[in-house]
């Protein structure tokens, strides 16, 4: 297997701007009171991850529990919110629109700039590893949120067709022809699912649902964040931009490495790409200064420079211990 | 499913217990027997028959033969081997001298139906693969100059290695080692027309080079520049590619001791972005978990044994060509 790091000068602040974070973060919490507060609208569920019900409570959070699966270190909200009543919430509350309208639209040029192109540069290069005729084939993204991926994607002509799977914003002012689709398609040598496995009520299911839209020797590029990441080890539940109903789910490599071979798919490429960890730990002491670190990550927050910061971070990378998560996999057995 | 292909392995060192290694693992190959002087290595072979001289080999009931001997011996048994009607899969260098090759593609040439493949096992590392895959799907547009640097360090008993005997070797570290890294020039280049070069012993007690400096030109002006050394305190391996659109740079190239470090691909689009600092653009490393070059290579040859198709990677047009490059590189040695 391989892995990968990044590094492309990203700054928290580009995209996650603090005052429409607040606005968000606070949209998303009253909301989630009143979306979730039938206790029929939430239920018990196992680890999503390895399906073991062996846990703790890791920490509580605007009145919903985050347990941690004793088995795979996979960290998960239970009671959740039932399929149906995120569904419900993602089509009509305000932080859903919120997060589109607003957040989504000031934050485009850097998402678009620092994340967007290196997801391009990521599907372009494992698309080569497989077809390796110049083939045109079809690429679908699901619950699209960044429609600039496709514009991304069609500058680099690697995809004949380009698709939207339910996508969560309007493709209107998009240039290129994009297909938006309703029902599943099928046969696509690419699939992408980008933040969304967090959402889910069940990992699992909606892995499979998504694997089943390709073609046998297509690829599904899914990103999401993991607990096995620094910032999330550091700050637990106090990261934050964690919360339900956005981050059902912080499952742990380990456990997404149990969920991908349940599934029978395989992975070609796991890496944490993040380039953020560090930043996230240093604005969560900026809002919260009751959080309590260990001293050596204080010292190295005070005393040491960019550069510093910066090594630090891609060490993270190179071992695979950032928050942000990106997995490649396949449906059919690979060598590498 | 095929029937296995048996194989008999001459030379049974190193690279002799490593094919055997990856032949064990092959669901269609098996290995029956093996020769080497040397009593003392059959015992990692415990489970085939030994012998000492490799006719006895050649004359066995086998489909192929792998030859991994010094390469004053390399030509003979690859000869005598085809036209005993053997596949052979041959360690690099094809032989000491130019000639040695051209010897062998005669014999290839009179028995067509068998296959012939050359150790290059660098064209199968993860690292070079994901470059080779980058170059070709144009991203990165054209390739303007390749720059690569293969050196390690010799070390306690360098001096006495068969190796480093021009009588057994035919040359030194260039031809031992650094033709991987003029076969990768001539992946990603072809054929390469101009060469200077200053090739040298600078500090081994040796009667081949432990030094070799080239620049290379292929016909549309693309230059290549090549340092093999055994003076590398610090192994390294490291290729860099640059484009017209962007550079990939494979760095490290992963061993059983890991010693020329991790094997990555860092690479990056040319940014003029205002911005980007200039100078400083976004990039990307890939990391390489294992290395199935090993595997590969000779999963590659028996495929084409069995499905009786034609070599396309380590075939001997490559050898003779890489070995007419690395003889350029001492012929036009400006000291």
């Amino acid at each position: 297997m391989k892995h990968v790091s990044v590094s492309s000068f990203l700054q928290a602040s580009e995209i996650r701007p603090s005052t429409l974070m607040a606005d968000f973060k606070r949209l998303s919490i009253e909301d989630s009171r009143t979306f979730f507060l039938n206790t029929a609208k939430i239920v018990e569920v196992p680890c999503p991850a390895c399906g073991k019900d062996d846990c703790d409570v890791y920490f509580v959070k605007y009145d919903f529990k985050y347990n941690i699966c004793h088995n795979c270190h996979s960290v998960y909200v239970s009671p959740r919110p039932t399929d149906e009543s995120l569904a419900e919430y993602y089509r009509y509350s305000r932080a859903s629109r919120f997060r589109y309208e607003n957040l989504g639209k000031n934050t485009a040029y850097a998402r678009g700039n620092h994340v967007l192109r290196t997801y391009v540069n990521w599907i372009g290069r494992i698309v080569n590893e497989i077809q390796s005729a110049k083939l045109k084939a079809s690429y679908t993204d699901i619950g699209t949120g960044l429609s600039q991926i496709f514009e991304e994607l069609d500058s680099v002509q690697i995809f004949e067709t380009l698709q939207a799977f339910e996508p969560m914003i309007s493709m209107k002012e998009l240039s290129m022809d994009v297909q938006i689709l309703n029902t599943p398609p099928r046969d696509q040598l690419a699939v992408s699912s980008f933040e969304k496995l967090e959402h889910q009520f069940s990992p699992h299911d909606y892995l499979n649902r998504a694997s089943q839209m390709l073609s046998p020797d297509g690829v599904l590029f899914v990103t999401t964040r993991t607990i096995s990441g620094f910032d999330l080890q550091i700050l637990g539940g106090n990261a934050p931009y964690i919360f339900v109903p956005e981050h059902l789910n912080l499952l742990s490599i380990e456990g997404i490495d149990h969920l991908i071979q349940k599934i029978g798919l395989t992975i070609v490429e796991m890496s944490t790409p993040g380039q953020l960890d560090l930043q996230f730990v240093q604005h969560a002491l900026e809002e919260n200064s009751d959080i309590e670190i260990p001293h050596f990550l204080q010292y190295l927050l005070d005393h040491r420079d960019e550069e510093a910061h910066a090594d630090f971070q891609s060490f993270l990378q190179k071992h695979r211990l950032s928050s942000h998560l990106r997995i490649a996999v396949s449906r059919k057995k690979r060598n590498v | 499913m095929y029937k296995p292909i048996r194989v008999g392995i001459v030379g049974l060192g190193k690279m002799g217990k490593t094919r055997a290694t990856e032949l064990e693992r092959h669901p269609n190959a098996v290995v029956v027997c093996g020769a080497d002087p040397a009593s003392n290595a059959y015992s990692d072979f415990s489970g085939i028959k030994c012998f000492d001289d490799y006719f006895q080999v050649i004359e066995s009931d086998i489909d192929a033969v792998f030859v991994a001997t010094p390469n004053r011996f390399t030509p003979e048994i690859v000869i005598r081997s085809l036209d005993a009607g053997k596949h052979v899969f041959c360690e690099k260098p094809p032989g000491k001298t130019i000639d040695d090759i051209k010897s062998i593609r005669a014999a290839e040439e009179r028995n067509p139906e068998l296959k012939l493949k050359f150790g290059f096992n660098h064209r199968y590392h993860g690292g070079i693969q994901e470059a080779y895959r980058m170059v070709r799907s144009g991203r990165f547009g054209e390739i303007i100059w390749l720059r690569g640097v293969y050196g390690k360090s010799g070390g306690p008993g360098f001096e006495e290695q068969w190796r480093n005997s021009k009588d057994l070797s035919g040359g030194g570290i260039l031809l031992d080692q650094g033709i991987h890294m003029v076969d990768l020039f001539r992946l990603f280049c072809g054929d390469f027309v101009e060469v200077k070069s200053m090739v040298s012993t600078t500090y081994w007690n040796i009667d081949v080079e432990d030094n070799a400096f080239a620049l290379l030109r292929d016909e549309r002006g693309r230059t290549a520049m090549l340092h093999s050394t055994s003076t590398q305190w610090k192994h390294r391996f490291n290729l860099e590619i640059c484009l017209t659109g962007g550079y990939i740079s494979v760095n490290g190239i992963l061993s059983s001791t890991r010693s020329y470090g991790d094997e990555t691909v860092t690479f990056s689009r040319k940014s003029f972005d205002e911005n980007s600092p200039a100078g400083k653009p976004r990039e990307e490393v890939i990391f390489f978990d294992t290395d199935p070059s090993w595997e590969m290579e000779v999963a590659d040859f028996l495929r084409c044994v069995s499905e009786g198709l034609p070599i396309t990677d380590g075939n001997s047009d490559q050898a003779l060509q890489a070995m007419r490059l690395v003889f350029s590189i001492y012929e036009n040695d400006l000291m």
